[in-house]
């Protein structure tokens, strides 16, 4: 077998609008060679993978193919050279039947003509070696992530792949899923191909990979081999050693005065495909953390809570059960939710900070139908001013603010709508040292005033400082709760990446 | 020749579709028919046939405009200002013959159609946007141009308009006039080229999925703008067959208004408006309703006012049939 390097990304750097996601990473794909690419959400795996598929164009470094610095202008080009991605979102094309969409772009032509039966047969073969269920005539569309996973892996067989990039590619899949995949997998090792395979389920990775680099940060901190070591290493690798439990003072309460009944109760939350069997309670005063790794379907669960997507279960509040249909209905049973993407779904960014931060009040304080323009703004006055916001004026638009500043706004806009249970997804993300130590205040004191409040978060720090409970999902299930005392970083990552069955 | 390679099963769905907008032509001719016979008499067919030629040629364009997710609602401006110009080319030149004349007129449209390109592909304005600054852009320019004067039939060449009185098909009182065959050959041509060419499979494509489009290395930029320059192409060969069709050509009323009716035939047709889906068999029949649909209000001496309330219902009708079958193929393939 030869071990030259196919692909080589030496000190390779990105930045996406001045923050920094990948700090020098040198990575080194092998012939014949499965490389895993592990580390926690937000390391930078996807983006190096990326990087190496012509899709982001690196800021800083380069990528040799093949020994040679090679500048890639896209994935289009890059596929040339017999570099494939397979995404973690599958890329198909639903109104195309599957040999269009395997052969996008490329189609077998007789003359110039697309040569229709040669298209399907060459796909209907390549169809049966890999093992589909489908055939080269059904519509994309109607077939499941994992049949469309195999279309892409087609398609980049189509295009004689040297190399193949795999950006979270088991996610979706059942385990049978996986093990199929897994063997086709093997195979094109066994042809000389390179693979990465990026994931963070680390009994795959342990399964499948002849080499495995650990991402923490943006930065590599160190590649192994499988045989070398072992799960509880590379978990201690991927969270780093910085990660201390902050001073007590620093803490949450251990415990927390809890009200008989808990203000907040959910059984049996299940949505098709997305989490299932998902029970818990938040009492009044309580922080309950919710972590796990992305893709879990810890956003899935709060969206449903909140109305945003049907699911089944009983949601109980007070210790009623509440009918949500609707954020609106959510809203008025004084529900709040400060959602992951607060630039798409938190925020009016062309809208100024006073009406932003009264959207959520709009209805009491506009009485007789009019927006009370002077109530509106002296009120949204002052919660900026509590929050510590940096702005000039209330008239001045959201999208001119920092991330930080900008989820204060958000957290304002909920603050004055002074709700009972708060559900917080990823409140800190990309948000700046200073600013989140204010978040995580903030939170604090909204808990000690009584309110509950799941908070979804993949940062484990923030986890531990924050939680009085900590949930864990793997799956689209709770795997794990633990309390404060109990949780520490590598319980929390063991049983996010499936390692143990249970903590608690 | 039907363009779109869906599954048997899907294809069975859309085909039912289809089925369905002929059937309503069908009824409409019952309607009408029972009301006034007349609209039974070859003339009425006639006039439909007439009628539905320009709309099938620049429905081919905006069939795949609206499969890349987009509109285009310029076409009748366009349909204005190629027909002035090569009118008043006509005009100054007499001896100038048809066919240069029709390219003279594609010349004209390939041009405007390109403008709406680059606007939409390369500067990247929303296309509804873009093509409405040109509606207005365009028929300004037509006024101009012609000074407002309007272009008159002893301005055009006998043989062209000719091309709408006769035809080389006559079957008892009814004639397939050559405008309406040069409409079916661009109907056929169309289904070719989006069938069996890659240019073609890419408008499809970028369609389904824009974003996957462009990861999987579809020239999406290139593609979008071929579609607009095309529907302008077109457009400006529907202008010369506007000048043969009505023997005059007035800068004020040439192609004006005609965007609506060729929207509401290509979605009649089952072009689906959120891209990825439509077929030139189904743009056929949505012409073919529509003509009837018109004729049908003129014999039955509806007053001209009522045709936009109709084309307005008629085209909501279909989006909501659309949705029906739409939903109706999610839960067959739900439950596969």
């Amino acid at each position: 077998m030869q071990t030259n390097p196919l692909v080589t990304g030496r000190a390779l750097r990105m930045a996406f609008g001045g923050v920094e996601v990948v700090k020098g990473v040198d990575v080194e794909l092998l012939a014949g060679e499965v490389h895993a690419i592990v580390g926690e959400n937000g390391a930078g795996k996807s983006t190096v993978a990326k990087i190496l598929a012509g899709v982001h164009r690196p800021t800083g470094g380069l990528v040799e193919v093949g020994g040679q610095e090679t500048l890639l202008e896209g994935p289009r080009q890059a596929l040339a050279l017999g570099i494939a991605l397979i995404h973690q979102e599958p890329l198909t094309f639903p109104d195309l039947t599957v040999a269009e969409n395997i052969f996008v772009g490329h189609q077998p032509l007789k003359g110039r003509l697309v040569d229709w039966r040669k298209m399907e047969s060459r796909a209907d073969e390549l169809l049966s070696t890999l093992g589909a269920r489908f055939r080269s005539r059904d519509l994309a569309g109607g077939l499941s992530v994992a049949d469309q996973q195999m279309i892409e892996l087609a398609s980049a067989l189509t295009h004689n792949v040297k190399v193949l990039l795999m950006d979270e590619t088991t996610a979706a899949l059942t385990p049978k899923e996986v093990a199929e995949l897994f063997e086709i997998v093997g195979r094109l090792r066994a042809d000389g191909c390179a693979i990465a395979f990026v994931s963070h389920r680390l009994g795959e990775v342990f399964e499948i990979s002849d080499c495995i680099t650990v991402m923490r940060d943006g930065e590599k901190v160190g590649e192994r081999r499988p045989a070398e070591t072992e799960v509880g290493e590379i978990v201690r690798m991927m969270i780093g050693r910085e990660i201390t439990v902050p001073p007590s003072s620093e803490r949450a309460p251990d415990s927390v005065t809890r009200t008989e009944s808990p203000t907040f109760a959910v059984k049996s939350l299940a949505s098709k495909g997305r989490f299932e069997e998902v029970s818990f309670e938040v009492h009044s005063g309580e922080v309950v953390a919710l972590a796990g790794l992305v893709g879990a379907g810890r956003t899935e669960v709060c969206e449903s809570i909140f109305g945003v997507r049907p699911m089944t279960g009983v949601v109980e509040l007070d210790g009623k059960t509440v009918q949500i249909r609707s954020p609106r209905e959510a809203i008025a049973l004084g529900l709040a939710m400060v959602p992951e993407d607060r630039q798409h779904d938190g925020l009016l960014l062309p809208m100024s900070l006073a009406h932003n931060a009264t959207l959520a009040t709009v209805q009491s304080t506009a009485r007789t139908g009019w927006l009370a323009d002077k109530q509106e703004r002296s009120s949204a006055k002052d919660y900026l001013e509590r929050l510590h916001t940096a702005y000039r004026s209330l008239d001045q638009k959201a999208k001119e603010l920092s991330g930080g500043n900008q989820q204060k706004i958000v957290l304002a806009k909920w603050l004055m709508a002074a709700p009972k249970v708060l559900i917080l997804d990823e409140p800190t993300r990309g948000v700046d040292v200073g600013a989140k130590e204010e978040v995580h205040r903030l939170v604090r004191d909204l808990a000690a005033q009584g309110m509950a409040i799941l908070m979804v978060s993949s940062d484990l720090s923030e986890v531990l400082a924050m939680g009085h409970r900590v949930l864990v999902m793997r799956e689209g299930r709770l795997v794990a709760e633990m309390s404060q005392a109990e949780a520490t970083a590598e319980k929390v990552m063991l049983a996010a990446t499936g390692q143990v069955s249970s903590a608690a | 020749m039907r363009p779109d390679p869906a599954t048997a099963k899907a294809g069975r769905v859309w085909a039912l579709r289809e089925f369905g907008t002929l059937a309503l032509v069908v009824v409409v001719f019952i309607a009408a028919g029972s009301r006034e016979p007349r609209f039974l008499q070859a003339s009425s067919l006639n006039s439909i046939l007439l009628w539905i030629p320009l709309l099938i040629v620049i429905g081919m364009g905006q069939m795949l405009v609206i499969v890349t997710r987009g509109i285009d609602v310029s076409v009748g401006s366009m349909v204005g200002l190629s027909g002035i110009l090569v009118g008043m080319l006509f005009r100054t030149h007499p001896g100038l013959g048809v066919l240069p004349g029709c390219l003279a007129g594609v010349g004209v449209g390939l041009l405007l159609g390109s403008l709406n390109g680059l606007l939409i592909a390369v500067a990247r304005i929303p296309p509804i946007i873009a093509t409405l600054g040109t509606l207005s852009a365009f028929r300004g320019l037509t006024f101009i141009v012609s000074g407002s004067k309007q272009i008159n039939s002893n301005d055009l060449p006998d043989a062209l308009t000719r091309l709408s009185l006769d035809g080389p098909v006559h079957v008892a009182g009814v004639t397939l006039s050559w405008i309406l065959f040069l409409a079916l050959l661009v109907a056929a041509a169309t289904a070719f080229a989006i069938r069996r060419t890659r240019s073609g499979r890419d408008v499809f494509a970028l369609g389904s999925n824009p974003d996957a489009a462009r990861l999987r290395g579809i020239p999406v930029t290139r593609t979008t703008y071929l579609v607009y320059a095309f529907t302008g192409a077109l457009s400006g060969l529907a202008g010369v067959m506007y000048a043969s069709r009505f023997g005059f050509v007035n800068p004020a009323t040439a192609g004006q208004g005609m965007e609506l009716s060729v929207i509401a035939a290509v979605v009649i047709g089952s072009t689906k408006v959120t891209g990825g889906s439509g077929s030139v068999l189904g743009v056929l029949l949505g012409c073919l309703l529509l003509g009837t649909i018109n004729v049908a209000l003129a014999v039955l001496g509806i007053d001209a006012t009522w045709q936009l309330l109709i084309y307005g219902l008629v085209i909501l009708l279909a989006l909501l049939v659309d949705k029906g079958v739409q939903g109706a193929m999610t839960r067959w393939q739900g439950a596969r």
